[in-house]
């Protein structure tokens, strides 16, 4: 082990400039005093207004809550927080972009270190200093739980289920830093702040396990649920904490629902980034990894919302999956759109491809071209959520041909994304991208507000036909039609028709364009075949 | 060819940009111990064959073998004993001086017990053992590139691809940089190097490849390409006194001899012959020279070097 780190090159870059003797002094007394502050915080408060107005000393308060050494745990932990998810963040995403900015990546390219070293390299040397601190941090609260009745095991089990956080997190911003465009331009960092703050709570908010364990906050609602257990503490509990741990119906160790949820993400960022340190060029994960990913996504929404989908047996007023079931709509859409990014290729890329898969049969030059179009990776995706939402229509009773409908409406607005960004790509307009969002945006927002808005001049009522080639308005009616509500009676096999035709146009232009670039490479011949006409 | 296997194979590479083609079915095999100069105009492709051969960019289609190893599929193998230099050297700011050849050090596998004493000896080679602990960012351009070029020695590679390794320098960093490649000649490594200042490769090249367009337009040594090309030699004539009055009877002279092709007149004490024949020809064209009364102070033959080469494939476009 001490080997291997000794022996790596971008550990030893990132390490060293991180760890300089002075800057880590620097950082360990910062951290000396906010852990004093805290300690301070905790044990010298003199008075605290209680809920009933009165003004108490040191004992009362700590009779009436939480005993100091719990809330200076609790207030370490936030600390902890901020040092893994927010600079860890930072630091991790700066690292990897000064990587790519000053252009040493190209040596550790050239290098004879496998890729898949130089990427736990980069990163345990990019974030060593906030591990660091962070352990720094945790000893100190193993001192002060054995001075006091703090139980070491929910301790430790929250440290587990944070470093787990922390690493999704440094990954997914290694990530980031290396894949944006190395020209200088504004910091992002702010980004990161937003990111990690901000959409946070919007999860929770959300309350499902997916949401709940792939962030840090089950982290943070394990460690309160433990201290809840041991005092009587008036304070806002967390809701339905239960069912924050239910996957398929099963109530599991909330440790190990985490761990089952962020350990094949942590796998497929570290994929995505051994593929980008290893090439600027190339998506960040192949097309088998994009659907293991989608098939895994799938497996664990269904894991997390399976006990509201069961309850559509029993409770078919109250509808408790009814966020469940919106919730899965959106997530496909988001999925299918990310997915055909992932799976549409560039025109390099496409060439690429056809260039690798060019094969003489019978003396004549032929392109094997079937995996290189991103047609059969749609149908893919087409394939596997079908079997996720038959599923889900199963639970909720819905009527076969109601459920086709839905289904078939909500892949067309992947089909026409896919189609629309594959002909971006392969033609003349592949560096106009503000064109294809302004097509998206037209399409899918704009057309049916100004439709949405002519008809309720007019007063009318009922499906509006350019609402429905639009995400932002047809997925609602999809998840009408999978509960059977009422509103979806006005929908009709001529709306998906309508739906349907929008989405082959693109479709068929990229299949056209791709006919052509395939004609161009069959015409440049075979490498051997040049070279023969060079040497003749 | 089996005693002396190429230590670099490239076979109809190909490497394509957004809407460019850099490189178009270029072949190359280069044998250990041959310093192959790849020459070429800016935006030839030069620097896009070298970096398909470190293994930085994916070429579209292609292989390349280093050593027997293919690129590809036996990548740490191949690129074991190969190191690259590129026209700008990126470096970390923050890191001390030896902190960098000792990391690129540890990714060659150099054993940490020797590390230190290998960094000491190249800073020692590339004359900045003063700068051992100083920051990079305090270095100068010069000083930055010995630093690179130390970097790139330092782990005793069979294969060295260095691109536009002197660019940017000024003269005197130029000339210790020659100095330094001329010294990593010495031994048997297969050097490829890439230049468009032609002068910089003379030094040291015994083969050459002219880069045109992405294509190879012509490669072997210069002796090859010179048959290749049918090029001929010149004969540089310098007189004690104006040759005026011997001009009439020298180009009869030129006109009657075989192996002289045409008379240029550089000056009225200077002109130059071409010339193709060996060294036996040439001396009989200086005793007739003499004969006709002609003081000459200086008579040379000189080859067309890997400038002249270059410059007449220019001329004649081949793309």
């Amino acid at each position: 082990m001490l080997s291997f780190f000794s022996n790596n090159a971008l550990f030893l870059v990132h390490s060293r400039e991180r760890m300089r003797s002075t800057e880590m002094f620097a950082r360990i007394l910062i951290g000396l005093f906010v852990i004093g502050i805290i300690f301070a915080n905790a044990y010298f408060k003199e008075h605290y207004q209680l809920d009933d107005g009165y003004f108490r000393g040191v004992s009362d308060y700590q009779k009436v809550y939480v005993p100091w050494p719990f809330k200076m745990v609790s207030d370490l932990a936030v600390f902890q927080g901020f040092i893994l998810l927010l600079f860890g963040s930072v630091s991790a995403y700066r690292r990897g972009r000064l990587e790519r900015t000053a252009g040493t990546l190209d040596f550790h390219r050239a290098s004879p270190t496998a890729y898949w070293q130089q990427v736990i390299g980069l990163f345990c040397g990019a974030t060593s200093m906030e591990w660091v601190l962070f352990f720094f941090v945790f000893l100190f609260q193993v001192v002060v739980a054995f001075f006091s009745p703090v139980i070491l095991l929910p301790m430790i089990m929250f440290h587990l289920t944070l470093a787990l956080a922390g690493l999704i997190y440094q990954l997914l911003f290694l990530m980031i830093g290396l894949s944006l465009n190395p020209r200088p331009q504004k910091s992002k960092d702010f980004i990161i702040l937003l990111f990690v703050f901000i959409s946070v709570p919007l999860f929770y908010n959300i309350s499902r396990p997916l949401t709940h364990h792939v962030t840090w906050i089950a982290a943070y609602a394990d460690l309160k649920h433990s201290f809840d257990l041991l005092f009587d503490i008036n304070s806002r509990p967390i809701h339905d904490y239960d069912t924050l741990n239910m996957f398929f119906g099963v109530n599991l160790p909330s440790f190990v629902l985490s761990f089952g949820m962020k350990f094949p993400l942590i796998v497929f960022i570290y994929h995505a980034l051994t593929r980008r340190i290893a090439r600027d060029d190339k998506p960040l994960l192949s097309r088998a990894m994009t659907v293991m990913l989608v098939i895994i996504l799938l497996v664990l929404f269904l894991g997390s919302s399976f006990h509201y989908f069961l309850s559509a047996q029993t409770d078919n007023i109250q509808k408790p999956y009814r966020i469940d079931v919106s919730l899965f709509l959106y997530f496909v859409f988001i999925l299918g759109i990310g997915y055909s990014y992932l799976v549409t290729p560039t025109l390099l890329s496409y060439k690429k491809e056809l260039k690798r898969s060019l094969v003489v049969q019978d003396g004549v030059i032929v392109m094997n071209t079937k995996y290189c179009c991103n047609s059969l990776w749609m149908i893919c995706f087409s394939v596997i959520t079908a079997v996720f939402y038959y599923v889900i229509a199963y639970f909720l009773q819905t009527p076969l041909p109601v459920c086709c409908m839905g289904l078939f409406l909500l892949l067309s607005y992947v089909w026409f994304f896919s189609g629309l960004l594959e002909f971006f790509n392969l033609s003349y307009f592949r560096h106009k991208t503000i064109l294809l969002y302004s097509i998206v945006l037209v399409l899918w927002v704009l057309l049916p507000i100004l439709e949405m808005v002519t008809a309720q001049f007019m007063r009318a009522r009922g499906v509006y036909p350019t609402a429905i080639i639009s995400p932002v308005y047809g997925i609602s009616y999809v998840g009408d039609g999978l509960m059977m509500n009422e509103r979806f009676r006005d929908f009709s096999w001529y709306f998906l028709i309508i739906a349907w035709g929008v989405a082959i146009i693109p479709n068929v232009l990229s299949f056209l364009k791709r006919q052509q670039i395939v004609r161009d490479l069959r015409n440049e011949g075979f490498p051997a075949e040049c070279d023969m006409q060079q040497e003749g | 060819m089996q005693n002396n296997p190429p230590m670099i194979e490239v076979n109809s590479l190909r490497i394509d940009y957004d809407n460019v083609t850099a490189v178009d079915h270029l072949s190359l095999s280069i044998p250990k111990g041959q310093i192959f100069g790849l020459v070429g105009p800016n935006g030839a492709g030069k620097t896009s064959t070298i970096k398909a051969l470190a293994g930085i960019i994916e070429p579209t289609s292609g292989n390349v073998k280093i050593a027997g190893y293919d690129l590809e599929s036996q990548r740490e193998k191949a690129l074991m004993g190969l190191c690259y230099m590129p026209d700008f050297p990126p470096v970390y700011e923050n890191l001390r001086v030896w902190e960098y050849l000792d990391i690129f050090a540890a990714a060659y596998k150099i054993p940490f017990k020797d590390r230190i004493f290998k960094v000491r000896l190249w800073l020692d080679k590339v004359q900045l053992t003063d700068k051992f602990d100083s920051l990079i960012k305090e270095l100068s351009r010069g000083m930055r590139q010995r630093l690179v070029l130390a970097k790139t020695l330092l782990p005793d590679p069979k294969v060295l691809l260095l691109d536009e390794p002197a660019s940017g320098l000024d003269p005197l960093a130029r000339s210790q940089m020659r100095g330094l490649l001329l010294e990593a000649t010495e031994e048997e490594r297969t050097i490829l190097i890439s230049s468009h200042i032609l002068t910089e490769l003379r030094d040291f090249c015994n083969a050459i490849g002219v880069l045109e367009k992405g294509r190879l337009v012509v490669s072997g040594t210069l002796a090859e390409i010179r048959e290749k090309l049918q090029m001929k030699k010149k004969i540089h004539v310098i007189t004690a006194e104006s040759f005026h009055q011997f001009k009439f009877g020298i180009r009869e002279y030129v006109q009657g001899n075989p192996h002289l092709h045409n008379m240029d007149e550089i000056n009225s004490n200077k002109f130059i012959l071409t010339f193709s024949g060996n060294d036996k020809d040439a001396s009989a064209i200086l005793n007739s020279l003499v004969e006709q009364g002609l003081n000459i102070s200086n008579f040379h033959v000189k080859e067309d070097d890997i400038e002249d080469i270059f410059f007449q494939i220019g001329a004649k476009k081949v793309s």
